[in-house]
């Protein structure tokens, strides 16, 4: 096995609020190796977008690791202070949001933007700065690299400024990407092209990405790795082919039946019940119970504990070994 | 800082030769800067234009209606009212204009730092702020110039005092709003210094609002000084400012209305040109406006 890249350790994370502090995250752990792509799926508000903001130690001022460690590359993320995240912050880990058209400054060329980036960090200027940028832009695929460099934000597309954004976050070859839903602003065709770009770069310069996104079309794709979110817990983690084939999970099921596929020709697509609970009010037991359909006893009378199940799997649910050994017959029979 | 120069780097936007292009072809902008170069002039050449001494008195021809030897009339102490216009160009813009320097300077710096830091910068910022706002302007003024004396720096310190505030709320509230923006987020996720995201990416976004509110202020500036020299605090006769030729002008404007509505007209061009200027300026940083 290979060093770890990114190593979290029981990490939860909590928000202040007008009653008091409310845990968005549990005692989360996993591990990311260099060049992995790891998919995190989950409802909104389930707590994916703030695994990525407390790795960047973005949650604000209401927000506060309140407990565990995020080690990367032999640093702990959640005790560094400020002045030793900007070193962080765009250098070894880069970030690309979700909304291409509102993360580029409206005042500054993409162009300038994107050589701030070289000047902070590699402390590049002038020419030679001039001549990365149309490099990066060259890299992620926008024609003619040196207008482009010299347009504003406005006057490039939804998809170019993704583009961009992406070469921002690739410009010092950081070791972790992090996207936070990079394609949900963008249409669909548009979609493909980047989850492409993001896939090549990461085999290009062996930079591991953390995905986040709510699709499972997309975390199909792009995938070597999938971690399941739900109400603020890892529920399943898995290697994505193995998910796929045969998820260990009741809700990991659920998601994929509710996915739509060319191949099934059903009329309504299933739903599942009920609605994620909100984190000030989690039920006992296990937080997913109330909308499982393979609720027993025990699981409402206490919190499973997320358990291995051997190559590479996880599993937060009593009953994981039996959906491992159903067979795929079986489990069209639940809802 | 041991970076490069940031003018130094690709592509900065900041091009000196496309921007003067840009300029010489928006009118308004033309227009502004014209007016306000012209007042410049008028105050640096006033001793060589005034037809006059500004403070020579003739009480026989106190009040006299425009004429080839006054153009403009005179005072009630027979001074010429054109001369006297010349000269106020010096009072008054020196104290607009260094005001304006001063009060942009603190309260763009307080309510910046106000604004993003938050927390106690932000405490202690807000609460100055709300107590100089309790106090009376022209109380306020009259407190500072009773400690340092009357005189024209006196004048320009009271209202700095009593404007800041207003300046630094108006940015702090900016900055607020800034703050939220993804691409300030996208620039703290690139590793971007404080310093270069407040200077950088906070404050060119929000200097069009406070374009307006300095070229608004340029008028109340020079109305303020009028008011705190007829309480004897500010400049002293026979020095003239256009506040107070309009303030004396004012009770003789039905019988002799020449000296309020010549020193009106002046503040009027002046707000106008200052007018012009800055929203010619707030057209011209705009990129989503520019024609290429």
């Amino acid at each position: 096995m290979s060093a770890k890249l990114l190593e979290i350790e029981e990490l939860s994370v909590a928000f202040r609020g007008l009653h008091g502090a409310t845990e968005v995250l549990s005692r989360a752990s996993f591990a990311i190796e260099p060049g992995e792509i790891v998919g995190i799926v989950g409802e909104s508000g389930s707590g994916k977008s703030v695994m990525a903001l407390a790795v960047m130690r973005l949650l604000g001022a209401t927000g506060t690791i309140t407990a565990g460690r995020i080690r990367f590359e032999e640093r702990d993320l959640a005790a560094l202070g400020e002045d030793e995240l900007l070193a962080v912050r765009g250098r070894s880990i880069g970030m690309v949001f979700q909304e291409p058209m509102t993360s580029l400054n409206p005042l500054l060329t993409v162009g300038y933007q994107l050589g701030e980036v070289l000047s902070t960090h590699l402390g590049l200027s002038g020419a030679a700065a001039r001549r990365r940028v149309v490099e990066l832009l060259d890299e992620v695929g926008i024609a003619s690299p040196a207008q482009r460099a010299a347009a504003y934000p406005h006057e490039l597309s939804g998809g170019l400024r993704q583009r961009v954004m992406i070469a921002m976050a690739m410009a010092c070859r950081p070791k972790l990407l992090i996207a936070d839903e990079p394609t949900t602003a963008l249409d669909v065709t548009i979609q493909a092209q980047i989850l492409e770009l993001m896939r090549r770069i990461s085999s290009d310069a062996g930079t591991a990405i953390l995905l986040i996104t709510h699709d499972m079309g997309v975390v199909a794709r792009m995938a070597d790795r999938v971690l399941v979110v739900y109400a603020g817990q890892i529920v399943e983690d898995a290697p994505a082919r193995a998910l796929f084939a045969q998820p260990a999970h009741p809700y990991t099921r659920l998601l994929l039946a509710a996915m739509p596929t060319p191949r099934r020709k059903t009329g309504r697509l299933p739903v599942i019940p009920g609605t994620l609970p909100a984190p000030s009010r989690l039920p006992p037991g296990c937080r997913f119970h109330p909308r499982c359909p393979m609720a027993i006893d025990p699981c409402r009378a206490s919190p499973p504990d997320i358990t291995e199940l051997g190559a590479g799997r996880r599993t937060r649910c009593i009953r994981g070994p039996e959906l491992l050994t159903e067979s795929a017959g079986d489990l069209e029979s639940v809802p | 800082m041991t970076n490069p120069p940031l003018a130094a780097l690709a592509f900065a936007p900041s091009d000196p030769g496309r921007f003067r292009r840009r300029f010489v072809r928006d009118p308004k902008a033309c227009a502004g800067a014209a007016i306000v170069l012209l007042l410049v002039a008028i105050a640096i050449l006033a001793p060589a234009l005034a037809p006059h001494p500004y403070d020579d008195t003739d009480l026989l021809g106190a009040w006299a209606p425009p004429s080839w030897a006054h153009w403009v009339g005179t005072d009630k102490l027979g001074r010429d009212i054109l001369s006297r216009l010349l000269f106020g160009a010096r009072t008054s813009l020196v104290v607009s204009v260094s005001v304006l320097g001063i009060t942009l300077t603190v309260g763009i710096t307080l309510g910046m730092l106000a604004g993003y830091l938050g927390g106690w910068v932000d405490s202690a910022v807000s609460r100055l702020v709300d107590i100089m706002f309790a106090f009376p302007d022209v109380v306020f003024a009259i407190l500072v110039t009773a400690v340092l004396g009357p005189s024209m720096l006196t004048v320009i310190a009271a209202l700095s005092m009593v404007w800041w505030p207003g300046i630094a709320r108006l940015t702090r509230a900016l900055v607020l709003v800034q703050r939220n923006e993804m691409f300030v987020e996208a620039a703290i996720v690139c590793g971007t210094p404080v310093g270069r995201i407040l200077m950088r990416h906070i404050l060119p976004n929000i200097v069009p609002p406070l374009i307006v509110r300095a070229s608004i202020g340029i008028g109340f500036i020079i109305m303020a000084e009028a008011t705190l020299s007829l309480l004897g605090l500010g400049v002293q006769e026979p020095q003239p400012s256009w506040g107070s030729m309009i303030r004396d002008g004012l009770e003789a404007l039905r019988t002799d209305p020449y000296l309020a509505l010549s020193g009106s007209a002046m503040l009027a061009v002046t707000i106008i040109g200052f007018n012009l200027l800055g929203d010619g300026l707030r057209d011209l940083l705009d990129p989503k406006l520019q024609v290429r």
